[in-house]
């Protein structure tokens, strides 16, 4: 009756906490940040789940097999249920995975209700939990024990609290930790059958970040473009059209950090009825973000290189010295060219695998063909291409 | 008057630019303003470098390229505040303000620092006595005679300022950059610094104690200084433009909120300190 | 650090990311950032891959880091009390539970309960669980079991003063029995609304005392 009475009233009061639209709008964004919030930190909750298990595996609170109520799992104020739900299911997935934790997940629906006992000292309303006494009088207590969860963000914080309870009448804290973890650390992502510490986390990702070996096989498709003559040029000149190139062969590096590395490559190029190639290519890298390669983040290289190219085919007349006009390309079927390439360019890479650059190379020999413009001019040198590349390593 | 007591030095990571040196070691407090219902918005000017070579390049630099300094809280200086500065949340408190100068702080920004904060909490109702030195173990002994004030009231609040330098870059190489590329990339000056705050009660008992800290970063450059400009004239909102005196306000906004903050708990704790005496006496 | 590689993070210092407000950072996210001002070697320690170590001869100029930690959660998703209070929690509790038991080390066999005043539910259970793990961590015994008023007592205590209302509960805790003579509880009060610090308060055999 007493229930009645109260949501009548908080019936009663609705139309005092009626909301104006502005204001609605303005609740419909805070829930999407906290979505967003709980999003973001709930693979680091995981971490400490399973961190807190890992410790439960590595010293047992308990000598045997013992059941263990899932009393409670809270989350950071502000952040909603859907969380709380999440973490719950973690906790009994990796509880499951793990029985030389010695804690045995039961259900004792007794336990998180709300139980109403009445006696001669007065009414007590109350979890089952909270009184055991009464508990035990309707048989859900017995022997167990109750595991109380926390998660809450303080600060940069993500800080874990959990404490293990014996349902007796004096409901003693048998046992309790606290674990914390820096909201920027990248989650561990620990396989829940092979749980890890953190100290051996960190080293397995000090290991991963300083590589898979000093030598790779990179695998590349580049586009080399060439600048047009300027339009005042008399005849006009004709600039070979662009080339597709495809490039492996090895990559060195004389530490795992690959601050530096250096790269031989052979390359071929076919486009049928129009050039074929071939070229090899040494290249010089130099890491300019950091000393180490980084696992969590693009690294930025600098490079120069040089190249040896032999191209053929109707497409590459242009590369011709002296400069063949029109009919020239027209009427020379095959010509082949041999040409010597500088370059220097930026690469930027993730984790090693794969990779994305731009590069501008230039053609000495044939800085005074009409055939070809030039796309910067710095240093006394002018480049007559522009090249990108996309790179795989395996 | 005491203020001999010297600041234990701040770690400075970098070896100090001839012209940057004294000059963004003391910058913090140049821009701390006025109290927010008292604020002209017209910070103390910056001090000028030392060395007059070095001064002159400096001021031509800076005036013929522009410059846009920021600040940015570190720790403390961003925490939450619930209390209103510009409510009457000491009333009646008699308090003692001791801003203690040093190497971070000269006696005249020492003063000009004490004068503002005091400000501050005479406008929440205290009844607030500045002193240049820091505080004594007993009470009152460091108010000379024309400090005391007429009431004879007890001290209530006992807030010591001090100033440290956290960090002062090295900027001699941007710079070189700078005038390099004609000032579009700027040359970066920052420092960093902290504000060591401890309020005790009128017989020396430590109440509250925090240590703000904070970043100031001066981009001089044509560059950086026509993209700021153009970024606050068209696309940032008010409350996020960095010109003027943004940086000023903002500093001096989180400092008068945190030590409101600050003096408030001070004095809920001494409240809490005065419930357990009689108890404690109690046999 | 080579000369060459002081010269490229003088240049990246104008591509990189700078927690400072700026171009590409907002004051709003600037101000979500906790930063610390720390050495070289704490820096690589902390970040490794992100800041070149110091080379075995050192550097060619002395260097520092400012590191600096993204907030969970943005300004306005919870009450700024709330916030100032969870965003430290675990500094607060820790050291309110630290002088529990070292000011009162007479009450070292008995076993602790603790009792949250805040107005928020929330909060209140969050300091309560934070507290008790810190007293764990300081050895001292901690039991769940809570204490309890009844509703007059309730009615009566409510509308007192606060610095007669924490000691005439503690005198109802160990009248009614709720507080045996092996217990002791330990209160954790936010006395003021307007204040962002916790205070503590120690109940034993019915006498009261503020800890801080």
């Amino acid at each position: 009756m007493r229930t009645l009475a109260l949501a009548v009233a908080l019936l009663a009061g609705g139309e005092a906490l009626a909301v104006t639209p502005a204001e609605q709008a303005q609740i419909a964004q805070l829930d999407r940040l906290r979505a967003q919030v709980a999003d973001q930190v709930h693979l680091a909750a995981f971490d400490l789940v399973d961190e807190l298990v890992y410790g439960w595996t590595a010293d047992p609170v308990f000598p045997s097999e013992t059941q263990v109520v899932l009393a409670g799992v809270t989350v950071p104020v502000g952040l909603g249920t859907g969380l709380q739900a999440l973490i719950e299911n973690h906790l009994a997935a990796v509880l499951a995975e793990n029985p030389s934790t010695h804690v045995q997940l039961v259900h004792c629906p007794q336990c998180t209700a709300v139980v109403v006992h009445s006696g001669p000292e007065g009414t007590v309303i109350s979890r089952g939990i909270d009184d055991p006494e009464v508990l035990e009088r309707i048989g859900g207590g017995g022997g167990k024990h109750a595991l109380f969860v926390d998660v809450e963000a303080e600060g940069a914080w993500l800080v874990l609290r959990a404490r293990l309870t014996r349902l007796t009448p004096d409901l003693p804290i048998v046992w309790s930790h606290t674990l914390s973890t820096a909201a920027g650390t990248p989650a561990l992502l620990r396989q829940p059958t092979h749980l890890k510490s953190a100290a051996e986390a960190r080293r397995e990702y000090l290991d991963a970040l300083s590589g898979r070996g000093n030598s790779l096989i990179p695998l590349r498709f580049a586009v080399r473009s060439y600048a047009a003559p300027p339009s005042w040029y008399d005849p006009p000149g004709t600039p070979p059209p662009p080339f597709l190139w495809l490039q492996s062969g090895v990559e060195l590096a004389p530490t795992s950090a690959r601050a530096w590395t250096a790269s031989l490559l052979a390359g071929v190029s076919y486009i049928p009825q129009a050039y074929q190639g071939l070229m090899t290519q040494a290249r010089i890298s130099r890491l300019i973000t950091g000393r180490a390669r980084s696992l969590t983040r693009p690294d930025l290289y600098v490079f120069g290189g040089i190249a040896m190219m032999t191209v053929w085919g109707p497409g590459t007349a242009s590369f011709q010295a002296p400069t063949p006009n029109g009919d020239d390309l027209l009427t020379v079927a095959s010509p082949r060219e041999i040409l010597g390439t500088f370059h220097l360019g930026a690469d930027l890479r993730l984790g090693n695998r794969i990779g994305i650059s731009a590069f501008l190379e230039t053609l000495p020999a044939l800085s005074q063909s009409e055939n070809l413009g030039e796309y910067y001019y710095g240093l006394g040198i002018s480049f007559q291409s522009l090249g990108s590349e996309v790179t795989f390593w395996f | 008057m005491r203020g001999g007591e010297r600041l234990a030095r701040g770690r400075s990571t970098l070896r100090p630019g001839p012209f940057v040196d004294q000059n963004l070691r003391r910058r913090w407090k140049s821009q701390v303003t006025l109290p927010p219902h008292t604020n002209t918005g017209a910070p103390i000017p910056t001090r000028l470098p030392r060395s007059p070579a070095a001064a002159l390049v400096l001021s031509g630099l800076a005036l013929g390229s522009g410059c846009v300094t920021v600040y940015q809280p570190l720790s403390g200086l961003q925490q939450p505040v619930v209390v209103d500065p510009t409510a009457p949340n000491l009333s009646d408190v008699r308090m003692a303000v001791y801003c203690v100068p040093g190497p971070a702080l000269s006696r005249w920004e020492t003063n000009k620092l004490c004068q503002r904060v005091s400000t501050l909490f005479e406008h929440q109702g205290a009844l607030v006595t500045t002193v240049e030195g820091p505080a004594a173990d007993g009470e009152d002994d460091a108010l000379t005679d024309d400090e005391r004030p007429v009431m004879e009231a007890p001290i209530a609040l006992r807030m010591e300022l001090r100033s440290r330098d956290l960090y002062t870059n090295n900027a001699s190489l941007s710079w070189a950059i700078s005038l390099m590329t004609a000032t579009v990339l700027p040359a970066v000056e920052e420092s960093a610094f902290a504000v060591d705050v401890v309020i005790r009660d009128g017989s020396g008992f430590l109440l509250a104690s925090e240590s703000l800290q904070g970043r100031l970063i001066t981009r001089y450059g044509v560059g950086t200084w026509a993209a700021n400009r153009a970024a606050d004239t068209y696309w940032r909102r008010e409350d996020q433009r960095l010109f003027g005196d943004i940086s000023s306000h903002d500093l001096s906004e989180d400092l008068y909120r945190q030590l409101s903050q600050l003096a408030y708990n001070a004095r809920v704790q001494r409240q809490v300190l005065e419930a357990r005496a009689p108890a404690e006496a109690r046999p | 650090m080579n000369p060459f590689a002081l010269l490229a993070a003088a240049l990246l210092a104008y591509v990189r990311p700078d927690p400072a407000p700026g171009l590409l950072m907002s004051k709003e996210r600037s101000r979500q950032l906790e930063c610390a001002v720390v050495t070289t070697q704490a820096a690589v320690e902390r970040r490794p891959g992100q800041l070149a170590p110091e080379g075995s001869r050192g550097d060619m100029a002395d260097r520092g880091a400012v590191l600096c930690s993204e907030r969970l959660l943005r300004a306005g998703l919870r009450a700024p009390r709330d916030e100032a209070i969870l965003s430290t929690l675990e500094l607060r509790v820790s050291e309110l539970a630290a002088t529990a038991v070292s000011v009162r080390p007479d009450l070292s066999d008995r076993t602790w309960r603790v009792e949250p005043f805040h107005p928020s539910a929330q909060v209140s259970a969050k300091i309560a669980f934070a507290t008790k793990n810190a007293l764990m961590a300081h050895g001292a015994a901690v039991s769940d079991r809570l204490v309890t008023l009844a509703a007059g007592d309730v009615d009566v205590i409510t509308r007192m003063a606060p610095d007669l209302a924490y000691p005439a509960a503690c005198a109802r805790y160990a009248a009614n029995g709720s507080l045996g003579e092996g217990d002791a509880l330990l209160a954790v009060v936010l006395r003021d609304p307007l204040e962002t610090a916790l205070h503590a308060g120690v109940c034993a055999d019915g006498r009261w005392s503020w800890l801080r």
